[in-house]
Order: C-alpha cells, then structure tokens, then sequence
C-alpha cells in the first residue's frame, strides 16, 4: 500500500515524512499537480468496486486501488503545453480539476488534509466552532463599518488587535509585504479610512499575555510548543521576529486538548496547528488553527517528534 | 442531529459561492510570483489591514535557480556553485529554507509562499 504526497517538489517538510517512509519501505508516490497533464499521467476507471487504475510519471506508477492514504500539501496548479489560448487553458484547467480532483476525491482512504476543509475552516468560522468546542477566543469583530469599530472598542474598554482574515503577505512595489497583527493606536481608531474598502477583523488585544503556544496536533498527538517572545514586536505577533524568540515544551490543560480534539472531528481534521496566548494567569485564548501549518522549525527546536506522527498517520491510513 | 452536525452544520462544499477551486486548493506554480510592481493607492482606497505592513526581501527572477528535485529519492535538491548536489533536509537543517514552499504560515528566514502572496490566483 502506497502513501500519495500531493506537494510542491521544494518543499523541506516533505522531505522529511518522505524521507521517514521511506526508511521504513513504505512505498511513497510524490507528485506535484503541476505534473499534470504533462508528465503526470491519470489512467483512472470506473469499476464495481470504485474508481481503479493508474497515476504514473516516468519514474513511478501507483495503482490507485494501492493508495492507503493522500497528504495533499498545497500543490501547484496544472501546468498546461504552451501555445493555449486562454479560453483553452481556462477550458483545459476546469477539466483537469474536476477529472483528477474528482478521481483522487473519491478514494476512500486517509486524507491529510481532504481538499476542502481548508476552505471549511475559515477564520471566522473557526472562532465559532472553537467557541462551540469549549475553547476560548478573543471578543471578535468583523466589519467594514468605521463605526462599528468604534463602538467594538468602547465595549472591549481595551486596546484592539488587527488582523489579517486571509492571506498576510503579498508582493508590492517590488518587495514581499506582510501584514503582521498590530495592536490599535489611539491615530488609528481617530483615521479608519481604508476600513471602508473590504471586511477587516478585530480583536480584543490580549495585554496580558505571557507567552504564545503553537499546538501541532497529528491525528490524536499533541506536539505543543510555548513560543517566548523578547521584543515588543514578536510580543505582539510572534512571527515578526523569529530571532527574538525562545522555546519550550508545554503541556495543554485536559479541557483545552479536549477542545482541540472537538475543533479537529468537527471540521474533519488529521492535522492542524493551533495557535493559542497564554495569559499570565494561565487562560489559554485560541486565535486560530492553521490546517496546513508548519512545524518544522519547532521540530528543530524542541526536538518534537512530529514528521514520526505524520509519518505514523500516512502508513497505517488512520487518525491514531 | 449528531453533535458532529451540532459544531459543524453545514459543509462550505454545499455553499455555491465556493468555487470547485475553493474545494481543491492549488497554488500557482514552482517559481511563480506576480511581477511585484504595484504600487499602493492611496490612504482613500487602500486597505487598513494593510497598514504597517512590512517589506520584506525584494522579489527575484532567479530565486529557484539553486533548487532542483531528485526524482528517485522525491525530494529536493540544493545545488553548489560547482554544481554539486545536496538533498535539500541536509543543507537546511536547520538553515534557512527556500521562497518556494508551499506552507501557509512562513517559517524563520523563509519568505512566504506564492499562496499567501498571490490568493486569488485562479487559472480557471
């Protein structure tokens, strides 16, 4: 029985799980969708037991009746001959993702994660299940009201945080730009223009925060790192300055994993990393979870045996 | 009503504003970034999310041209100047990784990835 890796070629964690199966002659088929149709072969038909047949590249050909279980990994789109014309390639790209989607969709095996729960599991969305799971979550708005705002921040009786509701980074005037999370000033709430233009989400900020922790958790483990931030700008989103920050192992309280565990069945989750703040009186407050989020750094760091769990997950095809 | 469907009532999948590429998820591909070169609008049109948002490394043609894949063993490659060589785990643990992978929160000396810069990028 084969693991299928649906990942971009550059992709140092899955290397790694790659690398684990294959030490332990688990048979791994890895392809990028941008294989396909060019060097990525789908050879699927229907049968009385399901769908059946054959992906292959040059070097490899899994039988689809053989895969026990799909890490699906962002990968590329369908990379198409050239000389298309647009409506073709546009014509070209539905038709490859409705036929291979739709085969590879229709295995019943272990997905890690299925397609679509990335885009189940949208923030706002996470925040009210998180809430129906027993979890934490800051006092939310979402809008594109300035006076919403307004009247947000008087009930809060606190500083605000702003976030992204999507993606953080884009590429501008040359450069790679990111939206990090920003506590409110006083300027800001007197000028909201540009809140207008788009939905925006705000957050109570959380002023009494003593550390961060990133919660990996792979099917029913838990890999939890608490992230110790020592500038004023990793305080307040740990991502924007790595160098400034420290690690350790911690441990979620019952109720908390317990949570998690309800946050994972209801979106259908094998794996995703949760984001949380600890307070300094040890409430844990729930930002989001990211189902496709990185580990590998915290891997390093802590020595956190996470690639073993994926890997253990990937073999046997079921949760753990 | 289970209490599965209790916390999760309603699938996106069932949703038609979600689009057969919301459901299947595919980033644009190795090596692609938009060429960059917008400039912002101006504070009337311009998001406030995206005030204090900060640069980062300028964006390159030629970010990938050291990386390359190894078919038998399905993993990545770092090349050296003289041409040689070195699976990517070896020559990354625990130094920097490079621009093109496809994680969605980045990673300590690692630029986003093309998804996080580029969502909306849809070919169909």
């Amino acid at each position: 029985m084969t693991v299928l890796i649906l990942a971009r070629e550059i992709e140092p964690q899955v290397d790694r799980v790659v690398e684990e199966l294959s030490g332990r002659d688990v048979p791994v088929f890895r392809t990028d969708l941008a294989a396909f149709p060019q060097t990525l072969v789908l050879d699927a038909r229907l049968g009385p037991a399901g769908w059946d047949g054959t992906l292959a590249t040059e070097r490899r050909c899994v039988r689809l009746r053989d895969i026990r279980s799909v890490w699906y990994r962002h990968p590329a789109h369908f990379k198409f001959p050239e000389g298309m014309s647009r409506p073709e390639r546009r014509h070209a790209a539905a038709e490859a993702r409705v036929g291979v989607a739709g085969v590879l969709c229709s295995l019943d095996v272990l997905w890690v994660n299925y397609p679509s729960r990335e885009s189940d599991a949208l923030k706002p969305r996470q925040l009210d299940v998180a809430r129906r799971c027993g979890l934490r979550v800051p006092q939310t708005l979402i809008t594109n009201s300035p006076v919403g705002i307004r009247d947000f921040a008087a009930v809060v009786g606190g500083p605000l945080a702003g976030k992204n509701l999507s993606a953080a980074s884009m590429v501008e005037s040359g450069h790679i730009q990111t939206a990090y999370t920003r506590q409110l000033e006083s300027t800001d709430l007197a000028d909201l223009s540009g809140v207008a233009t788009t939905a925006h989400l705000f957050q109570k900020f959380i002023d009494d925060k003593a550390f961060e922790v990133r919660v990996t958790v792979v099917g029913e483990r838990m890999f939890a790192a608490a992230i110790h931030a020592k500038s004023d700008a990793a305080r307040i989103d740990f991502r924007a300055d790595y160098p400034s920050l420290d690690y350790s192992v911690v441990e979620p309280p019952p109720l908390i994993r317990d949570g998690m565990l309800a946050f994972m069945r209801a979106f259908d989750l094998v794996f995703g990393a949760f984001d949380f703040a600890v307070t300094t009186g040890g409430e844990w407050i729930m930002f989001e979870c990211n189902p496709f989020g990185q580990y590998g750094w915290l891997e390093d760091a802590l020595d956190l045996p996470i690639t073993s769990a994926l890997a253990d997950v990937l073999q046997s095809g079921a949760r753990l | 009503m289970s209490e599965q469907s209790n916390l999760m009532p309603t699938p996106l999948w069932r949703d038609p504003l979600f689009s057969p590429g919301d459901r299947f998820p595919l980033g644009p591909p190795q090596g692609y970034w938009e060429d960059g070169g917008d400039e912002p609008s101006g504070p009337a049109t311009r998001p406030f999310s995206l005030r204090g948002v900060v640069a980062g490394p300028r964006m390159s043609a030629d970010l990938n041209v050291h990386y390359g894949y190894c078919a038998e063993r399905q993993v990545a490659l770092v090349y050296s100047e003289d041409g040689s060589a070195v699976p990517m785990l070896k020559h990354t643990k625990p130094g920097p990784t490079p621009v093109t992978s496809g994680t969605t929160d980045g990673k300590p000396g690692q630029a986003p990835p093309e998804e996080m810069a580029n969502p909306d990028y849809q070919t169909d």
